[in-house]
Order: C-alpha cells, then structure tokens, then sequence
C-alpha cells in the first residue's frame, strides 16, 4: 500500500473507532433513583439486581449482623446522601478486593479487611469503589465496550472484503488501539475513584496518609510473587508505583487535614474473624506473599492477635518445609507461646514439627501440654497415636 | 520434538482416551453384601447399592447422582502431586495442596481441605481427625461439611492411609438434607468392614 492511501485507512479507522464512541448521556445520579426502564441501562440493572438475588443466597456471604453493621455505617458516613443506595456484602475470600455494580451492590471480600490496618484505611477503599459509582464508571465502560466491539466488528467486515495483507494489518493495529483505549479508560476510572475515594475519607477527618500506606503494604505483598504467576492477591485493582506515588502526593497536601485511624473500632469490629481470615490466607499456599502479609500484620498486632500472626507464621514454615524452615517454624511457635491467650494447637503443631525432625521425646512433651491444655480436643485420639508411637521411638533411643 | 517425546505424548494421550472412555461408559453395580474388589487396593462389602464408575487408580460411587451421594475412591497418589493426584508441584508452583511422602496425619488433612476448597466449594470444615484400622493398616478418618452455590449444605467423611509411601483416600460426601442421614449409617458399616488386598 503506497503511503496516502495507507494514511487514508488510519483516519478511517481512528473515525470510526471515535465516531461510535457512545454519545449516550449519563443520567443524573440523584440520591434514591433507578434508571429510566426504557434505557440500556436498566436493562443492564434488571441482570444485575438478578446476580444479587444470587449475591444473597452465596454460601460465601459473611451474615455476621456486628461486622455488616460496622461496614454498612462506614460505607453511609462515606456515601452521604447516598447511603441508601447502596448494599453492602461481606465475601469470604481471601483475596484483596472490592467492587461496585452500577446497580448499588457493593463486594468487600474478607482479604481486603485482612489487610486493611484500620477503619481510615478502609474507608479509603470504600470511598474508592463509591467513586466508581458516582462517576458511573462500570455503565460507561459497559457502553464503551460494545461501541468498540460493534466497530470492531464492522471493520472486520471491510477487512475480509478487501481481502488484501494491508486490510488486515490495518485490523489488527486498530484492535489494537482499541483494548489500549479500554485500559486507558479503565485506568483513568481507577485514577478518578482513588481522588474520590481520598476526599471524602479525609473530609471525615481520616488521617490523608492512610491510602498511600494501605497500598505500600499491598505493592510490597505484589512485589514478593513469582513474577511469571498472574498476581497472587489482587482480583482487580493493580497496585503501581504511580498508584501510590499519587496518593502520597495527595498525602502530602492534606497532611493536617485529618488525625483519625479508627484503629480501636476496626479491631474490635474484625477481632472475631481475624483468626479465620488468617487460616483463609494459609489455605492460599502463596508462602512468600503470606509472609510479607504476616510482617506488616506483626508490625501492629498486640495480645492474642500477635499470637496468632507467630502461630501461623509457625505453620507457614512448617508447611513449607525450604532450607532453614525447621528452626523459623520451632522459633515462630514458641514466640507464638510467650503471649498470653496464645492457641493450645501451637503445642499440636510444635510437636508434629519435631516429629517431622525427628526428636520424639520433645514431640511427646508438646503433644502432653496440648492434651493438658485441651482436654476435650476433637482429634484427641489422633495426638495419642502419635504420643504413643513417640513415647516407644523415645524410649526405643 | 524428538522422537521419543512424540511417542511419550501419543501414549499420555491413547490412555487419556481410555480413561475418558471408561468413565463416559455405562455404570457398573455394586451389589449389597457381596464383597467387591475396589480399585487394585480394596475388598468392600456394601449393604447398599451403588452406581459404579471405574478409572485408572479411581473409583466413583453414586446411588442417586453425584451430587446427591458419592464415595470417591482415589488410590497410589504420589509425592509431590496435589492431593486429587491432578498436578504436579513444579518449581514455579512450589506450595499449592501436594502430598508429601511422610506428612503427619494433621498435615494431610489440612492439605486435603485447601484441596476442597480449591474445588471452589465454600466454609469447608474439617473436624474429628480419628485413627483407624483398615485391616492391618492405621489409616485416619476426619468429617468434612462444606456449601455450594446452590445453597446445599454436605455432610461426609474422608479416610486416609499411607501405603508404599503414597496416598489413597475413600471421600464421602451427600447433602445434609435427607441424603446424608439416609446413606450415612451404609457407608460407616462399608468403611468398618473394608479390607485392604495385599
């Protein structure tokens, strides 16, 4: 193809991909309202408002009446005039995520209040995602989307008839330019949420620089994966540099807007589950992310929650098992031990460790300070087997 | 590709095609209270009928339909390979459900129930980790309950034993709806009477 026509196709297809770009307006988000029924987007509602119905039936849902009121009221302080509009669903997963349906149903899974370290840090997660919905960044995307697909589609056509190695290419580079201006708006979307996500937790009086840290602590976690696996923690929501850079800007310009955490609210809201959400984690098998997850929650935990973070620290070694894990693991649950209200299965779980070196006597003796300190142990008859075999190896040497 | 690896590949895929066919074949049955080879392992004698589809190393029971009651036979699972012997471990994916030659009884068990979970069921919970005798062998029983999507919740057990340095489990599971009362007492007498084949 000589070089004007081939000038003359990248205009072509530019028009094309900007001329059908939706010129549907957004309708105005007032407080309490639904679509017009004879718009797309109530029919996009409709679907939606049947994924909910599903939404609540999920085995997967948290129903927890403490918990659910908490996040519901942080969610209102943060939405406003809003508040009503939006339903909040707690999902048990142990992956950092949370999402918002244009519809007014909003996800937060259990691993992003794992690893949220306060209400201040939460709230800018959840001031995010209602950014989401004010902007009405999903029904933009969605309009986007099928404008680019239909396109897309017709400029197939023209390419399969011209038939020629030029056409194609010509299709192949404007599909091209058409993902990258998904992504683009996708990450702008995601850019727009953070700053509304920010104002509206530093108007409640949050500490400003509680975002920036939030999201250190998750690109530190990203950072630890094995770069050829998809990312280990994040369902959505990237963590980059530029991320964070940016919020820590804005940090910066509001360092004296703010000097609340909620610390003392967040924990005692999340304080029953935080050993279950911790045994979710484990069940992830991502040792190197879990551990970089385990220091920050060390850096803040206090009585039973460090226990609890040294107990698992225990088991992510012994379950690992790589060079030096023994003796992290056997140093790990004996810190675990030096607290008060530590879990009587970090004596189970020490003696299997020495089980599994070999040192049969001191396995014994955990395994006796276990049955001591939980007479009425489910698997009971499981640790005496072994105490038992222990006790004939110990004095067979 | 060598020559070698070419053959290695049409043999993997000649037994996937038997093993699909066999399972894609029509049932056997599993007669009340006649002693019945399970496997190459197992002699179980069953006061109940069942549904029975056999594959390499894997038996699947079912009276009404698995996902109403099912006994999963899984035998010679070896070191390394996740717990449903479906992968390997590899250098990449280091730390997911694999048995490991020699895990204690609790390890396994914990393994066993990240594998559940991966199977993307919900709340799995495992409890009553017990031993037990399989006749000269001390294998390991625990109850398992877990949800799904549809709101059922199940109800089971799971017995597991070393042999030859690998793994063999017999998993149980119904819904605790009318099923799992009704089956449960069949599969309890099934599981006191198994006999292990030398």
């Amino acid at each position: 193809m000589s070089r004007k026509p081939k000038l003359l196709a990248w205009i072509a297809v530019a028009a094309l991909l900007a001329g059908c770009a939706s010129q549907q307006p957004l309708r105005d988000m007032a407080p309490g309202e639904r679509p017009p029924e004879d718009t797309d987007e109530a029919g996009l509602w409709m679907a939606l408002d049947e994924s909910e119905m599903a939404l609540q039936r999920s085995p997967l849902l948290i129903r927890d009446a403490g918990l659910n009121a908490y996040v519901k009221k942080l969610v209102c302080d943060l939405a406003g005039e809003y508040c009503r509009d939006i339903r909040v669903y707690i999902i048990r997963r142990p992956y950092f995520n949370a999402s918002m349906a244009p519809n007014g149903v909003m996800q937060v899974w259990t691993g992003a209040l794992l690893r949220s370290e306060n209400e201040a840090q939460l709230g800018f997660v959840l001031g995010h995602e209602i950014g989401h919905f004010l902007h009405q960044h999903s029904i933009k995307q969605w309009r986007r989307t099928k404008d680019i697909m239909n396109a897309l589609s017709i400029l197939q056509l023209v390419a399969a008839s011209a038939g020629t190695r030029d056409a194609y290419d010509i299709f192949d580079v404007s599909q091209l330019v058409a993902y990258a201006s998904l992504y683009k708006y996708s990450r702008d979307a995601e850019r727009e949420s953070d700053t509304e996500g920010f104002e509206r937790a530093v108007k409640l009086g949050y500490r400003a620089d509680q975002g920036a840290l939030l999201w250190q602590g998750l690109l530190a976690e990203d950072n630890a994966r094995d770069r050829n696996k998809p990312s280990g923690i994040f369902a959505t929501h990237p963590a980059t540099e530029e991320r964070m850079t940016t919020l820590r800007e804005a940090a910066e310009a509001f360092a004296n807007a703010g000097s609340r955490t909620g610390e003392e609210g967040y924990r005692s809201a999340t304080e029953p589950f935080f050993a279950s959400w911790l045994d979710d984690e484990m069940g992830r098998r991502h040792y190197p992310q879990t551990i970089v997850l385990l220091d920050r929650l060390q850096e803040r935990a206090t009585g039973s929650h460090l226990a609890w973070v040294d107990y698992y620290r225990g088991e992510l070694f012994r379950k690992r098992r790589a060079g030096g894990d023994d003796k992290r693991a056997i140093d790990a649950y004996r810190a675990a031990m030096r607290i008060s209200g530590y879990p009587p299965i970090a004596h189970r779980d020490l003696g299997y460790m020495y089980r599994t070196i070999q040192q049969p006597a001191l396995a014994a003796s955990e395994w006796r300070e276990y049955l001591k300190l939980k007479p009425d142990a489910a698997d009971r008859a499981t640790v005496e087997h072994y105490l038992s075999e222990a006790t004939g190896a110990a004095h067979a040497n | 590709m060598r020559i070698n690896e070419r053959w290695a590949v049409r043999i993997l895929a000649a037994g996937l095609i038997m093993l699909v066919s066999a399972c894609g074949g029509p049932p056997g049955i599993v007669r009340p209270n006649e002693p019945t080879r399970v496997t190459r392992i197992y002699t179980a004698t069953s006061p109940i009928e069942w549904a029975r589809y056999k594959s390499f190393n894997a038996e699947l029971w079912t009276i009404d339909g698995t996902a109403l009651n099912r006994i999963l036979w899984l035998t010679n699972i070896r070191d390394k390979y996740h717990v449903f012997g479906s992968s390997r471990a590899t250098k990449r994916r280091p730390d997911g459900p694999f048995y490991r030659t020699g895990m204690d009884a609790g390890e396994i068990e914990s393994v066993l129930r990240d594998g559940i979970t991966g199977m993307g069921v919900a709340n799995v919970k495992t409890t009553n980790l017990q031993p037990v005798t399989i006749g000269n062998l001390t294998a390991f029983r625990f109850d398992v309950s877990f949800d799904v999507g549809n709101g059922l919740h199940y109800l089971g057990n799971l017995t597991f034993f070393e042999r030859r340095k690998k793994l063999n489990l017999i998993w149980y599971s119904a819904p605790a709806e009318y099923y799992h009362p009704r089956d449960s007492h069949a599969v309890d007498q099934l599981l006191a009477d198994l006999q292990i084949r030398e």
